[in-house]
């Protein structure tokens, strides 16, 4: 997909009648920032350099440790979590998107509070691997 | 011409105009009127008519419901009445026994006795005023007032198919099974509504209906 | 194609409802929560208005004729995908062969009766008189104009819709709660009989809990409460009605008519729950209890307003999503 300045504009006129600050789309190329007011283009550049057990936000939003319909976090520090689990929520106005573990590991730490609004490749989660022969 | 009707809100998916005066059959003629004007009007989902009433759904609820009520209550003033030029169909009826389960309400009601009932019921040619209540319903005008029984205290979760019922001065057969408020004084086969038909409805409004007795049971 | 495993008592495939033959005396039908259904049908990339099937009671169970994306809404209920507990409001991925068990809605955070399985594509039953919803009256539509059963298979579009999108949904009972005193709240506009009824009816009518009693269904909820009384008795002449619409007979218990109601009716009218409303009073569990609040013609319009504004929010909001996950 190549984001030309129609596209840019159509989806900057859908985030005008969004109640949310922004959003986040990145590709091969390069990644697009949209921010309430003005449009920002920057190189790729994922936050990722602090480790790989760090699980990022991949689009603004609200952190939830939950979906707003469970009872129970969808992971707790200590938990042992596969790869593809839902550990988290992002809630972008009424759109959930999910966090997940992006590998097989245990939850070391929780980086941010439910309820915070947290911007593109904010730290949520720590994740430690496994240690050989650990995994149950 | 005669007094302006009235109008009313169902909620913001539709209004309800209502003719003034008694029902008759020279009013729904204006009623058929009123409702092919208003299937045009843009914001007019569909123009229904009941019996001297109208209601007109809306496909998206005005800023202000009163410019239309107006616009319903002028058009009523000036609509020419449609002509009555439909066919008749002829139903044998079995009155009273099984079939007819609140006949005694009637007789009740009305101090007449069962054949007597019948014999009212089943004299007037029936003018279709309206179609309503289940596919392929049929509203009659014209019933007597003699037989005329007030609607059920509560309604009756169903009744069956082909059931002749009397609610109010109304008088009617359903067309499938499903619950009622009417009071049921008999039966008779047809079938009202087959969706695999064009048009799907047996009757419209304008076409009549006459009751022939089969047998009146006790 | 989908096969029903279970009993499928009372599940019906409804979409948002038949319009257009009132005159032939048929009624719209639709989903009971239409909110659930539409919002559903964006998750998947469907059009608001797909076929969906309608879930009352539960367990409900479907095997999977082919591969597809599918979401569960309107009740927060717990589902199974092939064993493993998979959320509602949330769009999934089925493969040929796999199992989905719908278990009953969890009691929090809200109360809710109903639950709604979109499948990408919609349920493909042939629509008729302009829609795919069930008219159990006419017994047509639907799924042979009835209620499923078990070893129904339903035919699914041949081509489904987009990829499956991995995002869920805040449900609209959350995001735009509406309670007094902790009851659910329905909004209703005055009919043409209000004024007839008595004045302490009319208190009561407006500011007694209302008990959904269990003769209710998809036709029309009856309630419980205080005694409605006329000012004089009232014989109406037959006239159109819509879902919403609060009828009194003459017991002085209120019904309110729902999407299977009757297109006519006689029955004095107190009120009529608001069109904004309806997916609210849809969702009431039998048992439960609900207040009316009186509004106008313009906080009415308004309301209908809010909820296609969070429609439209949430339209753009996945289509946002979609187009990210095609760049990345």
């Amino acid at each position: 997909m190549t984001l030309d300045a129609a596209m840019i504009s159509t989806l900057s006129g859908w985030l005008d009648a969004t109640d949310i600050d922004g959003l986040e789309l990145s590709g091969p190329q390069g990644s697009l920032r949209l921010v309430r007011g003005k449009i920002a283009s920057q190189p790729l550049a994922h936050p990722q350099a602090q480790g790989a057990s760090v699980v990022t936000a991949q689009s603004v939003g609200v952190f939830l440790d939950r979906c707003p319909l469970a009872s129970e976090p969808a992971a707790t520090v200590g938990d042992q979590v596969a790869a593809g689990a839902l550990i988290g929520c992002l809630r972008v106005g009424p759109l959930l998107l999910p966090v997940r573990a992006p590998s097989d590991g245990v939850v070391a730490e929780r980086l941010q509070n439910p309820g915070q609004s947290v911007g593109f490749g904010a730290p949520l989660f720590r994740l430690e691997a496994l240690l050989p022969g650990e995994a149950s | 011409m005669s007094a302006l009707g009235h109008v009313s809100l169902l909620g913001t998916s539709a209004l309800l105009f209502e003719a003034p005066g008694e029902t008759t059959l020279d009013a729904q003629r204006r009623i058929w009127s009123l409702a092919r004007e208003a299937m045009a009007w843009p914001e007019v989902r569909e123009a229904v008519p009941g019996m001297n009433n109208l209601m007109i759904s809306l496909r998206r609820p005005p800023g202000a419901w009163a410019p239309l009520a107006e616009r319903l209550r002028l058009a009523w003033d000036s609509v020419e009445p449609l002509p009555l030029e439909g066919r008749c169909i002829e139903l044998p009826v079995t009155y009273g026994g099984d079939g007819g389960p609140h006949m005694a309400d009637v007789i009740a009601y009305s101090g007449l006795t069962a054949e007597e009932v019948a014999d009212i019921h089943s004299a007037p040619t029936y003018p279709v005023f309206a179609l309503g209540s289940h596919p392929g319903y049929c509203y009659l005008g014209g019933m007597d007032p003699r037989i005329a029984t007030p609607r059920r205290r509560t309604p009756v979760l169903s009744i069956p198919g082909g059931a002749v019922s009397i609610g109010g001065s109304q008088t009617g057969v359903s067309a499938s099974a499903g619950p009622s408020g009417w009071n049921t004084i008999g039966s008779t086969d047809m079938t009202f509504f087959d969706v695999s038909r064009t048009p799907p409805a047996l009757l419209q409004p304008g076409d009549s209906i006459r009751f022939r007795i089969r047998k009146v049971l006790p | 194609m989908i096969e029903i495993l279970s009993s499928g008592a009372l599940a019906t495939v409804q979409d948002l409802g038949r319009h257009g033959a009132l005159g032939l005396g048929v009624g719209v039908s639709g989903a009971m929560d239409g909110m659930a259904l539409a919002a559903g049908n964006i998750l998947l990339g469907n059009d608001d208005g797909a076929a969906a099937i309608e879930i009352p009671v539960f367990p409900f169970v479907v095997r999977f004729g082919r591969g597809s994306a599918f979401a569960i809404t309107g009740a927060n209920v717990v589902a199974r995908l092939n064993g493993s507990p998979i959320e509602a409001w949330w769009a999934h991925e089925a493969v040929m062969g796999d199992i989905l068990e719908i278990g009953p809605p969890e009691p929090s955070p809200w109360r809710a009766a109903r639950a709604y399985l979109s499948i990408s594509g919609g349920i493909a039953v042939e629509p008729v008189l302009g829609s795919r919803s069930t008219q159990l009256r006419g017994a047509f539509g639907g799924h042979l104009g009835r209620q499923l059963r078990k070893g129904d298979r339903l035919p699914l579009a041949p081509t489904g819709g987009p990829p499956r999108l991995d995002c869920g949904l805040v449900p609209p009972a959350l995001a735009m709660p509406l309670e007094i005193d902790g009851l659910p709240v329905v909004r209703a506009l005055p009919a043409a009989e209000h004024d007839r009824f008595a004045p302490a009816s009319l208190a009561a009518f407006w500011s007694e809990p209302w008990k959904i009693t269990s003769h209710s269904d998809r036709y029309g909820y009856r309630f419980a409460g205080p005694v409605l009384e006329p000012l004089a008795p009232m014989e109406l002449r037959s006239h159109g009605i819509v879902p919403g619409v609060i009828q009194v007979p003459h017991g002085g218990q209120p019904i309110v008519q729902m999407r299977d109601a009757q297109p006519s009716g006689g029955y004095p009218k107190v009120a009529t729950v608001i069109e904004a409303d309806l997916w609210r009073l849809g969702q009431a569990p039998i048992g439960s209890r609900v207040r009316f609040l009186k509004v106008d013609w313009e906080e009415a319009v308004e309301a209908l307003d809010r909820n296609e504004a969070w429609l439209g929010q949430v339209r753009r909001l996945v289509g946002l999503r979609r187009l990210q996950e095609r760049a990345a």
